[in-house]
């Protein structure tokens, strides 16, 4: 479920691009002093963006100075440091992680079992440390993924039902710590609309994949769809592209009206046209397949 | 105060009577009569009649639910829940989501006209749950295709996000370099300007006897 929320590059500003940009090394350089060298590799844009959120509705200014990357260092690169809410987003970043690595060595083969849990064994030291540090973060992160194993062991096949866990996940995270009940109102609808965005792309675009194998895959079973028919796919994913341009405006609508105080274009960049993007693509996906074959 | 006597109408007008009124009373409080200037005593009497018509329509509107309970009582007790709905959309638009979707569970099966399906959807469309109200809305629809509320609710959520083209950076650079289809020409003098102008300066000095173009 990672890697869905991005920006679209080029129609970013610079200056935005840059500030964009200074958040990811912040929560690089994070996750360097806190959990070592290794989980920089899991570095990601989604808890970039959660960071930038936070920082957005932040009543204290972030820090951004200079700062040169161990990856690259000739460049100078700005740097958000020692900010509260980017070193919460890497504690939410190792936790989600540890989650994700821990499912895929359940569902991996012999040799995949072996590989992934040599790399798990550090996570997993690096998951007690971030629950050491935010415990609400590892609470919230326990409770809705057992949510959303239980919902997939019992082969839910309902579509609203199946997103739950993960937006109540993303409410509980935006929300926490937030006392003001109309910000927090507003947050736990954008919370609730790109949590089902993420689920429901997610599954789009593992859909083919699942179906192959015969693996648990929401839209496969509300639309009872079997691995040879593509017809029946697409007409399947074209049912979800409502649900998923459903949760995009809402969210949009949700955003809007959230008191920004700074990177407030770098969200709607993401929002307006990052995400749509990424649809577009994941969708193409499956319509090229279609009418290539017909 | 009395809604009736602002809006000078009697007590049992109907809905037409206080529409006309209330019409005519306004028209007396227009910006335009004022130069585009409201004075405050003007903008307080403006928002006297327009709480008048308010409190008057809701009057009307409450006695013909008593009536219409009154009436369903004494005719049969089976079409009862016309009167509901309203409340029940007073409900959605207030949020109170657990009380509309108490009410609309408590309808009967066999009484869930196309008006059931419509407001269902909108309480599951309030709580994220969309595809449920895509099902409804389309299911509104189909039953009553010609209603244009539930025709708008079903075409809402059909639409593609961003369909008017919201640009963020739009009103910024309108006049920018990177704006797609300018004028090249920018306004000025193009080919056939100049060939026109060749023109009229040509007859110009044919009526003065000369001639600046000898082919015409």
């Amino acid at each position: 479920m990672f890697g869905y929320i991005k920006t679209n590059k080029p129609e970013l500003l610079i200056k935005d691009f840059e500030l964009y940009r200074s958040v990811y090394c912040g929560l690089c350089k994070s996750l360097g002093r806190h959990y070592t060298i290794l989980s920089r590799f899991s570095l990601n844009y989604d808890f970039t963006v959660f960071a930038i959120l936070k920082i957005a509705l932040d009543e204290n200014e972030p820090c951004i100075k200079p700062g040169r990357c161990m990856f690259n260092p000739l460049a100078r690169r700005a740097c958000c440091v020692g900010n509260a809410n980017v070193d919460f987003a890497a504690d939410a970043l190792i936790l989600s992680t540890y989650h994700k690595l821990r499912d895929d060595v359940k569902d991996s083969g012999f040799w995949g079992k072996i590989g992934k849990g040599l790399l798990l064994l550090p996570y997993r030291c690096f998951a007690k440390k971030a629950a050491r540090r935010s415990p609400e973060a590892a609470e919230i992160m326990q409770r809705y993924i057992e949510a959303q194993d239980a919902l997939e062991r019992e082969q839910c096949a309902h579509l609203d039902r199946i997103t739950q866990p993960t937006s109540q996940m993303l409410i509980s995270l935006f929300t926490l710590h937030v006392e003001d009940t109309a910000l927090r109102e507003a947050l736990t609808k954008l919370a609730d609309n790109l949590g089902k965005w993420i689920y429901l792309i997610d599954a789009v675009d593992d859909l083919q994949k699942d179906c192959e194998k015969g693996e648990y895959n929401p839209i496969a079973l509300a639309y009872s769809l079997s691995p040879d028919e593509p017809a029946a796919q697409e007409a399947a994913v074209r049912q979800v592209e409502l649900l998923l341009n459903l949760s995009i405006t809402e969210a949009v609508r949700a955003l809007e009206t959230l008191p920004m105080r700074r990177f407030d274009m770098i969200l709607r960049n993401i929002l307006y046209m990052g995400m749509p993007l990424v649809q577009k693509r994941v969708l193409g996906k499956y319509r090229k397949e279609a009418t290539a074959e017909s | 105060m009395d809604p009736y006597r602002v809006l000078g109408i009697s007590s049992n007008a109907t809905e037409e009577e206080i529409k006309a009124a209330y019409r005519e009373r306004s028209r007396e409080y227009l910006p335009e009569n004022f130069n585009g200037q409201m004075p405050e005593d003007a903008l307080e009497k403006m928002k006297e009649i327009n709480a008048a018509y308010d409190e008057a329509m809701r009057r009307l509107k409450s006695s013909a639910a008593n009536n219409g309970a009154a009436q369903a009582q004494t005719e049969s007790a089976e079409s009862a829940p016309a009167a509901d709905y309203l409340q029940i959309r007073g409900d959605i638009n207030n949020n109170r989501l657990d009380n509309a979707d108490a009410a609309l569970d408590y309808v009967p099966e066999n009484q869930r006209g196309a008006e059931w399906y419509f407001l269902k959807g909108s309480v599951m469309y309030k709580r994220g749950w969309y595809s449920e109200a895509l099902r409804y809305f389309s299911t509104a629809h189909t039953m009553e295709p010609k209603n244009r509320e539930y025709k708008a609710a079903f075409d809402n959520a059909q639409r593609q996000p961003n369909q008017n083209g919201y640009n963020p950076y739009a009103g910024k650079y309108n006049n920018g370099p990177y704006t797609g289809n300018r004028n090249v020409n920018g306004g000025g003098c193009s080919a056939c300007d100049m060939c026109q102008g060749l023109i009229c300066a040509d007859c110009c000095c044919e009526c003065m006897g000369g001639d600046l173009i000898s082919c015409c």
